[in-house]
């Protein structure tokens, strides 16, 4: 038996072609799903067991609400795309496709601060003036929304100095574990914010 | 011995700043942890023993009590109740937030982890390093308030609203100490998770790993999914306690007025904790199921009994732990349909940790024991987490709930878990890896003296609480005298404290015998308890990096007296024809 030949458990199998800091992220996903997990059943809890529940539709700008998750989800598939292309070596189909990302993802944002400002004065008119603590529907709604957009933010900031990197040339179709793993985070920012849209605007 | 050799060099010079304090050694980083939670240790501890003297001598001013501010005693140094809440409050959030849990998650995993996998380090040091400054940093905010006006929290470490969401300072910095403190958990269990997944030596099966390393991992993945839960509690009690939210807070009356909260529901908050909660008493106590374990081991001079079965449990225990939370909230109003669910889930949670125990038996039985300071403290964790297990039925069923619900009897059950459990564990892992931490042997005979104290006087405090819990004592009150039915427990109280005083004490001695034998101890050899696993095959101490060699793995970890073998054991890196 040559010695040598022993191979690393953790390079080996499944695990060989998952780099450990693609995988801590993943670990850390499964741990944020969590806390949104949490967050979600909580609403839930507070709004079934509520006996003045205000009807969602009514109050919140479900279209533009609806247009906004298009948005982001399309950010998505614009994430996926600058991966795609920096496999292909495509350097600038990456950078466009990855600043299309961060224009569809701010524009979410603004569209959202645009929506609490409007739904801040809905609010204070129908919960006597204090528009984030005047009901329990409106501190889970900013709660769930606002914790929701506190990582948009985070994924914004984190592709800002990826596309930076990638700008002055760090990847190539070898190299380019940095912006998969970037992403992996921007696709779970978009679709878990599925999740929250239905449980607070549709259901 | 045959080992790879690798061609890249990761030892590089360091600084002062970089070797002791900015560290991205897990070795260092598990020290620091060690050292800051031994602190913390140290001051819950005296927390304490202010708290029994308030219970045992109501009629004594607690010592040097004229010293402290007014806010905390009156004139004649006799302790103010809202103190006293502080006091147990504090006492409890110290011990299990910054000592228990860091010392066995902290200090045993990232000292012991990459050792014992033959990893030169975490996967990722700077997120390691972070992690540690997080905990210190946490710790600050929450002791910072002592020092504002109010004091510091006084809701229980578990800090139930109404209560927690109305009070003070304090109680918000106890809020945003704990959510940080959460994402210093978060960190170390990503690291020690990917650590597992990627970075074992060559022929470091899963099949071949310590039972450290696999208790570690499976608490990684306790921490990792419940302490986001957590985090989002903290998020809404820090909103309902500083920004007028109501996620918590139904309509109340408070010193005669109207609170402008509504449609909060203080049972939500319950519910979120205790799902954190229940699953963190085994993140409290699982590393040190893996340590005893593996001390069992090597001082029986046996392999490990059922060692597939050991790891099954503890998988089991952590799967179980998330759907068991409710007992905690039997007393609250919960569904009797809920409630029998959820003490059939705990009854059946108990069964793993059974197993567990009949397999650290099964390997005491017949083994050449050598009675040395790591066994004896294993040893007493066997015996005393049995104790508090068994007084864990009695308040698993939800008809003997009623009655010990919020009694002593629970205080009693808590402490023989994590004092009894826990930190007999924290003591026998912390003697069994002196030698490689700091490259001295601990004084035997001061371990021997501190070891039967603590046991002694461990028991005298603590088993006497279960009969202040037949008495229907509440926990948690300053002055049980001013209840008539409660007089009679005086003398008990009493007792307790002059037990605890002592207990107390005794621990000074294990505090001397540790700052002594860094610096005075005999010199250690590299494998001082004839050990197999890979972390007694380098050289001590642990300072820097490895050498250029990583091990490889021929066997399991547990080859004691085995009869193809000279020696009675057999280092995992070894090669030996036969053995698999």
């Amino acid at each position: 038996m040559n010695e040598t030949t022993i191979p690393f458990p953790g390079e080996e199998g499944r695990l060989a072609k998952l780099s450990s800091a693609k995988l801590m992220m993943w670990v850390f996903l499964a741990s944020d799903v969590m806390g949104f997990a949490s967050l979600i059943a909580g609403y839930f809890y507070l709004r079934i067991l509520s006996v003045d529940w205000p009807d969602s539709g009514e109050l919140l700008n479900v279209t533009l609400t609806s247009i906004n998750t298009v948005f982001l989800l399309s950010s998505s598939f614009t994430m996926g795309s600058a991966v795609a292309a920096i496999k292909r070596n495509d350097q600038k189909g990456m950078l466009r496709q990855l600043w299309l990302t961060i224009s569809l993802g701010s524009l979410f944002l603004m569209l959202q601060g645009y929506e609490y400002f409007e739904l801040s004065l809905v609010f204070s008119e129908v919960f006597d003036e204090r528009p984030f603590s005047g009901h329990v529907f409106a501190s889970t709604f900013f709660l769930l929304t606002g914790f929701h957009a506190a990582h948009v933010l985070a994924g914004l900031i984190y592709l800002g100095c990826i596309a930076v990197a990638a700008g002055r040339g760090r990847y190539s179709s070898e190299n380019y574990l940095a912006l998969d793993i970037a992403g992996l985070f921007w696709h779970f920012v978009d679709w878990i914010w599925v999740a929250v849209f239905l449980s607070l605007y549709i259901i | 011995m045959t080992t790879v050799t690798l061609d890249t060099v990761q030892s590089h010079k360091e600084s002062f700043l970089t070797t002791y304090v900015f560290s991205m050694d897990h070795k260092m980083i598990g020290k620091q942890f060690l050292i800051a939670s031994f602190l913390m240790l140290f001051l819950g501890g005296c927390l304490a023993m202010a708290v029994r003297w308030q219970l045992g001598f109501p009629d004594t001013p607690l010592p040097g009590g004229t010293l402290l501010p007014e806010t905390m005693v009156d004139e004649d140094g006799f302790m103010l109740p809202e103190f006293y809440n502080v006091l147990f409050s504090m006492h409890a959030s110290i011990m299990i937030f910054f000592a228990v849990i860091p010392l066995l998650n902290g200090w045993f995993a990232n000292f012991v982890l990459p050792l014992q996998i033959g990893a030169r380090d975490m996967a990722s040091p700077l997120l390691n390093m972070i992690s540690f400054w997080l905990y210190v940093l946490a710790g600050i905010i929450v002791l910072s308030g002592f020092f504002v006006e109010g004091g510091a929290a006084a809701a229980g470490w578990t800090s139930y609203p109404p209560l927690s969401a109305l009070a003070g300072m304090g109680q918000t910095l106890w809020i945003i100490g704990v959510m940080v403190l959460g994402f210093s958990s978060i960190m170390g269990s990503i690291n020690y998770i990917t650590t597992v997944f990627k970075l074992r030596a060559p022929g470091m099966a899963f099949g071949r790993m310590p039972l450290p390393v696999w208790a570690i991992f499976i608490t990684a993945f306790m921490t990792l999914l419940a302490t986001p839960v957590l985090t989002t509690a903290m998020i809404m009690l820090l909103l309902d306690n500083a920004f007028g939210t109501s996620f918590f807070l139904p309509e109340l009356i408070v010193s005669g007025e109207l609170t402008e909260t509504s449609g909060g529901k203080p049972l939500l908050y319950q519910h979120i904790f205790w799902f954190y909660s229940h699953p963190a008493v085994y993140i409290m106590i699982m590393p040190a199921f893996g340590v005893v374990s593996e001390v069992i081991s090597v001082f029986s001079r046996k392999p490990i009994f059922g060692y597939k079965m050991m790891v099954g449990s503890l998988i089991s225990i952590a799967g179980m732990s998330f759907i068991v939370w409710a007992h905690h909230m039997y007393q609250s109003g919960l569904n009797a349909t809920a409630a029998k669910f959820f003490m059939f889930t705990t009854i059946l949670i108990t069964i793993p940790p059974t197993i567990l125990i009949f397999n650290w038996l099964a390997t005491l039985l017949g083994g050449n024991i050598r009675l040395r300071v790591p066994m004896l403290h294993a040893l007493a964790f066997l015996s005393m987490f049995m104790i508090g297990g068994l007084s864990g039925l009695f308040l698993a069923s939800t008809y003997g709930d009623i009655f010990f619900h919020d009694t002593y009897f629970v205080v009693a059950h808590i402490h023989y878990v994590l004092f009894g459990g826990s930190l007999f564990g924290i003591f026998a892992g912390t003697t069994y890896w002196f030698p490689k931490a700091f490259g001295r042997m601990m004084n035997q005979r001061l371990g021997q003296i501190h070891f039967w104290l603590t046991l002694i006087f461990f028991n005298l405090t603590f088993f006497t609480m279960h009969f202040l819990g037949f008495a229907g004592h509440m926990q948690r009150i300053a002055e049980p005298m001013n209840y008539p039915f409660l007089e009679s427990t005086q003398g008990l109280h009493t007792f307790i404290t002059i037990s605890a005083l002592i207990l107390g004490a005794s621990q000074l001695i294990f505090a001397f015998n540790f700052i002594r034998s860094i610096f005075r101890g005999k010199e250690a050899p590299a494998n001082p308890w004839d050990a197999n696993t890979l972390e007694w095959s380098v050289k001590n101490p642990g300072h820097g990096n490895w050498g250029l060699s990583v091990p490889i793995v021929y066997h399991g970890p547990y080859e004691y007296s085995h009869p193809e073998v000279l020696e009675d054991f057999l280092p995992q890196n070894r090669h030996q024809s036969g053995i698999i």
